[in-house]
């Protein structure tokens, strides 16, 4: 227990509450302004990283993850937009609670789920992490391997394209790792002579790349214009009635949110589904539902914030990274020299406990701010996309450049962004990638390694008791997984389609969405990434209804 | 579900992806394997890349052509912004962080983002100070000084 309050006592600094403060309103920010998502964001701001202490880094980062899950919801509610993945389900009823002049309820209610969805979410979090760190120091090579193996595999089987695509760039991903020395005979490997290669492509550049300028390329294709929100937001405290009718949402919604988060592959977009079906279920009038249930608002903006917390578990206490803003975190502490490990408790408490106290007051301080800020935040959907876009850009370029203050990181930026917006243009997806990037290493160190102790036999991974446990883990989790998220994703794919075919009836197509509803055919599959998912009208029959691919939300 | 325009051209990306692994394979052997009890610098590089084989080599028949979007002239409009984030690659090591990164947001704005020109030259010109201040002052960023030493800035 003193632990934990060594962890609050850092939050007596404070710079170290700034970092939290700059955390949360950065993630908020980003999760409003669609097309940039915590992903990209995180990616971008990386470089900024390097002159703050470990702890402070990771306690930012983590705020903007989290905060770009609350950040999501106020487009959802006002303007069906959702400006991160998690956030579709919440167009449903978010913005059927707007049109009948109830937004402000409706971002009350989720600012409060997702409080007590990530607070809860934190205590599981402060509960666990010693006796997971206890099992895991018991962890040899063969353990790490089989791990890594774990986490990369239910990343490409449950990411959202294809497994086959996933698993070739996480194949690629990992041979990109292994350009450079090589870790014990230091001889070069994939270097042809480039002396700027040696040290390997650098993590920084390669992630920025794929995710921020790749990103902004894709998005320079479509043309966007700004958002108005008309609606007026008043009386933003849900009432006693509301808080009644979502209790039980909001208390399932941070259990489900939890163990989804828990899992590799997990993660908000998941969550949020799972939550929004469990409780349209279990409601006694599921007609309501789509028509502004408060429920269906509660439950799923709870489940994705507990989830965005839980994913933290399997870092902190494990060293790996269960989805791809947790792979950037990860290799945020690699460059400060910190490696997630079992040991991370023990070696570096003041990051362990530090992150953990401050996702408490991280959770709190967008209880508090949020609401009264919802105004602010809107409006900087009026700025248009290409003027954020070169902003974004200068700023990589500039950011990438600081990290060794070397120009040809630039260069890496560049073709990793073209590589970037390519793999989106082909439907590859850059999250596995970058996963196996972070991974590659530890994994061919930790395989190496293994074959010495069992004299060469590959046998050793699935004999020793515990790799052998995790890796039937796997087997059984990826069936277990695969076949929930076809039942989840099936179930969310009619209800959608149900919803589409309701608000067809109910009203003209024209009368929503003002200028973002205009999007030529053509651009329609891709766009439902994000922006067009909630608006368009035949959602239900495209592949990605309902479920749109952002990469930093397996 | 509009149809791409070319129905084979989906298959030149597994094909790469192929080709890139059979090279990862050529490359790894050539650094050496070692043996398994000591596997030497090839050993890994070639294991991954055999499963990038193996994985191109399934998606050569399995790919979902609706995985691919269709080509417009805005795609041309992405590879020059590409184009002009090398051009300002050699402008930031030649003239320094300011003056390139005044031009390249003056291009940017005007032609991605079609500001008018009353907006670009003000956005720009505050936009890189203001950046410049963040990184060059602030974080202590050493950029290349470019003509801007010469005017006395250093």
């Amino acid at each position: 227990m003193s632990d934990i309050l060594g962890g609050f006592a850092q939050l007596l600094d404070p710079a170290t509450l700034l970092y939290v403060f700059v955390g949360v309103f950065i993630g908020t920010l980003v999760g409003v302004l669609p097309g940039l998502g915590p992903t990209a964001t995180i990616a971008l701001l990386l470089p900024v990283t390097y002159t703050m202490e470990p702890a402070q880094a990771i306690i930012m980062l983590a705020g903007i993850y989290y905060g770009s899950m609350y950040g999501g919801t106020i487009t959802s509610v006002l303007l069906r937009l959702p400006g991160e993945a998690a956030s579709v389900v919440t167009t449903f009823d978010g913005h059927a609670m707007t049109k009948a002049g109830r937004a402000g309820p409706a971002l009350g209610i989720a600012a409060v789920g997702s409080f007590v969805g990530g607070t809860l979410a934190v205590i599981a979090l402060t509960l666990l992490a010693e006796p997971m760190g206890a099992l895991a120091v018991r962890f040899g090579p063969p353990e790490y391997v089989a791990l890594t193996v774990v986490g990369l595999m239910l990343i490409t089987y449950l990411g959202t394209s294809s497994t086959w695509k996933a698993l070739a760039m996480a194949a690629v991903g990992l041979l990109l790792s292994t350009i450079g020395t090589d870790p014990i005979d230091g001889s070069s490997r994939f270097t042809f002579g480039q002396l700027s290669l040696f040290d390997g492509l650098d993590f920084v550049a390669v992630a920025m790349g794929l995710f921020g300028v790749g990103e902004i390329l894709h998005s320079l294709e479509r043309s966007e214009t700004g958002q108005a929100v008309k609606e007026k937001i008043k009386n933003v405290w849900p009432d006693r009635k509301d808080l009644r009718d979502s209790r039980g949402a909001i208390a399932r919604g941070s259990l489900l949110g939890f163990f989804i988060g828990v899992l590799p592959g997990g993660g908000g977009v998941i969550s949020s589904m799972a939550s929004y079906a469990l409780e349209k279920r279990r409601a006694k009038d599921p007609s309501r539902f789509g028509r502004g249930a408060i429920e269906g608002v509660a439950g799923p903006e709870t489940a994705n914030n507990a989830s965005s917390t839980a994913a933290f578990i399997p870092l902190l206490t494990l060293g790996l990274p269960p989805n791809v803003v947790l792979a950037l975190i990860y290799g945020a502490l690699l460059i400060h020299g910190v490696t997630p490990s079992p040991r991370l408790v023990e070696d570096h408490p003041q990051v362990f406990w530090g992150v953990i106290a401050s996702m408490y007051v991280g959770n709190l301080m967008l209880l508090i701010l949020n609401i009264p800020l919802v105004g602010l935040f809107v409006k900087v959907l009026k700025i248009r996309q290409g003027i954020i876009a070169s902003f974004t850009l200068l700023v990589t370029m500039a950011g990438v450049y600081s990290v060794n203050n070397d120009v040809f990181d630039m260069f890496v930026v560049v073709f990793f962004g073209f590589v970037g917006w390519a793999m989106k243009k082909t439907g590859f997806e850059p999250g596995p990638l970058v996963l196996a990037f972070v991974l590659g290493p530890i994994m061919e160190q930790a395989f190496r390694q293994s074959m010495l102790i069992s004299d060469g036999s590959p046998a050793v991974f699935v004999t020793r008791p515990l790799s052998g446990g995790i890796l039937v883990t796997l087997v059984v989790a990826m069936i277990g997984m695969g076949l929930l998220r076809r039942v989840l994703r099936r179930r969310a794919d009619t209800e959608v389609q149900q919803l589409a075919e309701e608000g067809d009836t109910q009203q003209p197509a024209e009368e929503e969405g003002g200028e973002g509803a205009s999007v030529p055919v053509g651009q329609q599959r891709n766009d439902g990434q994000q922006r067009n998912d909630g608006q368009q009208r035949n959602v239900g029959q495209q592949r990605n209804d309902g479920q749109p691919r952002k990469d930093g939300q397996p | 579900m509009t149809d791409p325009p070319k129905r084979k051209v989906h298959r030149l990306v597994p094909l790469a992806l192929l080709a890139l692994g059979v090279a990862g394979m050529a490359e790894s052997s050539r650094l050496g394997l070692g043996a398994p009890v000591q596997p030497g610098p090839g050993m890994w590089p070639l294991l991954v890349a055999g499963l990038l084989c193996i994985a191109a080599a399934v998606l050569l028949f399995v790919d979902d052509r609706r995985d691919y979007e269709p080509w417009t002239r805005r795609s041309l409009v992405v590879l020059a912004g590409l184009l002009s984030l090398v051009v300002y690659i050699y402008l930031f090591a030649y003239l320094g962080f300011l003056l390139a990164s005044a031009l390249m947001l003056g291009t940017w704005l005007r032609l991605f983002a079609a500001e008018p020109w009353k907006r670009t030259v003000p956005l720009a010109l505050v936009g890189s100070v203001a950046l410049y201040l963040l990184f060059e002052v602030a974080l202590k960023v050493p950029f290349p000084d470019g003509l801007f030493a010469l005017a006395g800035g250093q």
